[in-house]
């Protein structure tokens, strides 16, 4: 984040945006100039440096690049450097204490000339026993600039950029007064997300979207005034979006700027993740499979029966009221769904709670509760079912309930078994088992027994985890694998 | 009966800075609340609790009261507050107006002392917010004198919670929902800072019934000060310089003293002001007022012109502000009050450590670090060091007695700043005289903002000699 006097916006209409630095031209050589100052500067005196910079400013300015983009690109920079007291004989709080206070028992309170500091400085050096340069030098150690550069971590000029035009859209969002963030990503994506919402001290109110589901986000004081108090908390949420792979916001900011004369004016800023070539790279975020041992052993369990409904594990989020609630697992067939949420602590009170939010939600729940905690009296109606267990689910406890709300046709047991390799005219090797499944489709064969027409074929299935995007398809070896 | 049953299960809490009611406020108070359809219940902003616990009182209405959740604390009676008569009539009247409001004080007149009696006879945590480190600092060694109970101080990189805490408008600001119910009473030192844009919602977001605001100016020029009343409440009482001048107050001189350019400074100061005219003139521009020259540094973001302009003009300043001459005047006048207690003051830091570099004077500047300030200060207060020189850090309701001598180098035309600089120097002894030292470039723009800056004394130059 930039100080707000380093913002750079363009504005068309009611729609504002930073002004981004592009990868190229002037921008990418006043970035990779910088950067190589800050790397000659290791190890010299941090005044050095900003001379170094106050030249380079000049320079750069009567090439006719924008100030605020320089120094918005110093203060990146400046944080990545590692500063450290000059090596000196003396302490120089000490050097200075002993000074001041030798001005002031000989001349009472400062000295007026040369003979006068002379004077001084002979004494404390004696004093110290130091030399006068000693003493001098230790006097002036504590401004900034007497500082040693000890260590620089040096972006490259294109990342740098990145990192700035991060900086620049969070520093638009200072004054964001409410953000909406629309997401198409996993359950546990938006667990993370909304897990720092929360942490933040903001609130959201979530919709449900034809792909994905779009959250308003704002702060608890925000429907009573129009205030900014929120929008340093908002840019928070930016660099998380970074990891996701499908993002969109829309901010509504409140500027004060030369068109308006001063009065509050406001705009929107959209962006989305088709601009994120302009930002830093962010890994995707690697999933922890499993909160619990007791999904983990269910998830196991229910895989090995190799039942008709396939399981997703913590399936996109749905929308309970106004609020997102991501469900353990979902039962799926036919493109129709089930959920599960498997309760393993709990109290009477959070029970009550979290039938009470369910209840709004359209689709059919399970909701499994461990009662080796005590007695509960929490009965399912309507869309939910309530299931009891001791320790560990078993698929058992759950299949008939997911079989009477999702009947599978007979004609759908049926499946057909083919020569895959024969068919695709090709190796299989590296595929998923849901690329596989698309494949055969468009060739326009549906209801096909996949495992078992792979195992014919002389295949065989690798689970990394529980969908067929996770299944990757190998030949078997040996002799008895040439069908 | 269906009414009374209902309105009797009615219940606060305090949710982040706000107010949450449940179920539902009864039509009376509807105006306070607003329906948040995010969580489903009516909340309001935390300050407005006291006028709802008033308001249901009023219509007799039973409700649970889940607010406040105050810091736990000792016996709150103080030792050694005695106050000055002015001090005694200044608390009652704040009592009177209900515990709320701003008492107005000249600097150097004791207004830490009234918000301690305040305390004292409140008897309730506690939370004292103040604008700066030194203020947090002697805030909290007053506090410690004068009560036995567990203390906090927030801000400087410290962050602890007590029944009595000092923090920072920075702080409060952005801890303001942690802070908003653990203190039935506010105190704002120098509360012309509260009604800025940000810092509004330290006293909005808190629930304190109490509230008191300490200050020698409440007026602010952004005309921001009409919130006041809202925030923490009306001025209660007032006294002006010349009403304390004397007894009080030290009697004090206002010398100004005028020094000229360099050949070399002054050549340039005119190249530059051409330079600046010459743009406003080619856009057929006028410069009448702080709005122009906001536009033009709004302009100088993405117009190189008008960067160029404001880049004179910032130039041209400096040379003003910091002209040679003023530094061998300083040493002139230094030469007339040897053993005198002198504060210097400046504008920029940049002269402040020529200054102390060249007469070898302790300087307190936001760039010292935090032990060598609280070294100064203390030396200072002691008499170990007559002379400091400082920029900005010194105005605001430090306590620096004995000191004698003020000199401003530069500052800006803030009648504000130039009242609290005074103040530096008027802490009362028998027969002294404080002497103020104006230090002007002639010819040039600081002859206005030394005019301007004077405006704040109010029928005080007849006091002076």
């Amino acid at each position: 984040m930039l100080p707000s006097s380093l913002l750079r916006v363009r504005i068309y209409g009611r729609s504002i945006s930073p002004s981004y630095a592009r990868f190229g031209g002037e921008e990418l050589e006043i970035s990779r100039a910088l950067i190589d100052l800050y790397r000659r500067s290791v190890s010299g005196r941090y005044g050095r440096l900003l001379e170094g910079l106050e030249r380079l400013e000049r320079e750069a300015e009567k090439r006719g690049v924008d100030y605020r983009l320089f120094r918005g690109l110093n203060h990146l920079l400046s944080r990545r450097l590692v500063l450290r007291k000059p090596e000196l004989p003396v302490d120089p709080l000490l050097v200075r204490r002993k000074v001041f206070r030798t001005v002031n028992e000989l001349y009472g309170g400062f000295v007026l000339d040369g003979l006068e500091r002379a004077e001084v400085f002979k004494r404390v050096a004696a004093e110290l026993g130091v030399s006068i340069e000693d003493v001098w030098r230790a006097f002036n150690a504590v401004y900034e600039e007497e500082m040693i550069v000890e260590e620089f971590l040096p972006p490259s000029p294109e990342d740098l950029l990145r990192e700035y035009n991060l900086s620049l859209t969070q520093t638009l969002l200072f004054r964001c007064l409410r953000l909406d963030v629309t997401l198409d990503v996993t359950g546990y994506e938006a667990k993370i997300f909304l897990r720092r919402v929360k942490r933040l001290g903001l609130l959201y109110m979530a919709e449900k979207l034809p792909r994905g589901v779009r959250l308003s986000i704002d702060g608890p004081a925000s429907i009573l005034k129009h205030t900014e108090r929120y929008g340093t908390r908002m840019a928070k949420l930016v660099p998380l979006l970074l990891h996701f792979r499908r993002w969109r916001i829309e901010a509504l900011i409140s500027s004060r700027g030369r068109r308006s004369r001063g009065k509050r004016r406001f705009y929107w800023f959209r962006l989305s993740d088709r601009a994120s070539y302009l930002l830093p790279r962010r890994p995707v975020i690697e999933e922890e499979l499993f909160d619990s041992g007791v999904e983990e052993g269910f998830a196991r369990e229910y895989m090995r029966l190799g039942l008709p409904w396939r399981l997703l594990r913590e399936p996109e989020p749905l929308v309970a009221g106004t609020h997102i609630f991501i469900p353990d697992f979902a039962f799926e067939h036919d493109g129709r769904r089930v959920y599960l949420e498997i309760v393993g602590f709990w109290t009477e009170d959070y029970l009550r709670r979290k039938v009470e939010k369910l209840s709004v939600l359209r689709e059919p729940i399970i909701v499994a509760i461990d009662e080796s905690l005590g007695e509960f009296k929490v009965m399912g109606e309507g869309n939910i079912h309530v299931v009891r267990f001791r320790g560990s689910l078993l698929p058992g406890k759950v299949v008939p309930i997911v079989r009477m709300l999702l009947p599978v046709r007979a004609e759908t047991r049926v499946k057909r078994v083919v020569n895959v390799e024969d068919v695709l005219g090709g190796e299989l090797d590296g595929l998923t088992l849901g690329e596989l499944e698309r494949k055969l489709r468009a060739l326009g064969f549906k209801d096909v027994d996949l495992l078992e027409s792979l195992k014919r074929s002389g295949y065989r299935v690798r689970w990394r985890g529980i969908s067929p995007e996770d299944a990757f398809i190998e030949r078997v070896k040996g002799p008895e694998g040439a069908g | 009966m269906k009414r009374i049953q209902y309105y009797g299960l009615l219940r606060l809490r305090y949710s982040q800075g706000t107010i949450v009611i449940e179920p539902e406020p009864p039509p009376p108070l509807l105006r306070f609340f607003r329906y948040d359809r995010r969580v489903g219940k009516y909340r309001c902003l935390s300050y407005l609790y006291r006028d709802i616990v008033e308001e249901l009182s009023r219509l007799g209405l039973d409700f649970i009261d889940e607010v406040l959740l105050p810091m736990e604390c000792g016996e709150l009676s103080g030792k050694g507050l005695k106050l000055r008569d002015y001090q005694e009539e200044a608390l009652n009247s704040w009592i009177s107006a209900g515990r709320r409001g701003i008492v107005v004080l000249p600097p150097g007149t004791g207004k830490t002392i009234v918000g301690l009696k305040a305390i004292e006879l409140t008897g309730t945590p506690t939370l004292i917010v103040v604008p700066t480190l030194e203020l947090l600092d002697q805030w909290y060694r007053r506090l410690r004198s004068a009560f036995n109970v567990r203390l906090g101080v927030f801000g400087g990189g410290e962050k602890r919670l007590g029944c009595l805490t000092v923090i920072t408008y920075d702080s409060a600001y952005i801890n303001a929902e942690l802070l908003g119910n653990r203190f039935p009473l506010l105190i704002f030192d120098e509360v012309h800072h509260l009604p800025s844009e940000g810092y509004r919602h330290i006293a909005e977001l808190s629930a304190a019934p109490y509230r008191l605001g300490l200050t020698a100016t409440p007026e602010r020029e952004d005309g921001l000060h009409v919130h006041l009343p809202r925030l923490v409440g009306p001025v209660v009482y007032r006294k002006h310089v010349p009403e304390l001048s004397g007894k009080y107050l030290s009697e004090f001189r206002i010398v100004r003293i005028g020094v000229r350019l360099t050949e070399e400074e002054r050549r340039r100061y005119k190249e530059l002001s051409a330079r600046f005219k010459e743009f406003f003139k080619r856009r057929g521009w006028r410069l009448r007022g702080v709005e122009d020259f906001e536009r033009l540094i709004l302009r100088s973001g993405r117009d190189r012109e008008a960067r160029e302009a404001l880049l004179a003009w910032l130039e041209a300043r400096d040379i003003v502000l910091n002209a040679k001459a003023k530094i061998e005047k300083l040493a002139e006048i230094l030469r007339w009050h040897r053993g005198d207690r002198i504060i210097i003051f400046t504008e920029h830091n940049k002269l402040v450590r020529e200054i102390s570099r060249r007469f070898l004077i302790p300087e307190i500047s936001y760039k010292s670090s935090g032990a060598e300030r609280r070294e100064v200060m203390e030396g200072f207060r002691r008499g170990v060091y007559n002379a400091i020189v400082t920029s900005k850090v010194l105005e605001e309701g430090i306590d620096v007695p004995e000191a004698n001598v003020a000199v401003i180098l530069s500052g800006t035309g803030s009648s504000r700043e130039f009242v609290q600089r005074l103040g530096r120097i008027l802490r009362p002894r028998e027969g002294k005289v404080a002497i103020l030292y104006e230090v002007v470039t002639r010819g040039t723009k600081e002859t206005f903002i030394s005019r301007k800056r004077r405006r704040g004394l109010r029928g005080a130059s007849e006091l002076s000699a």
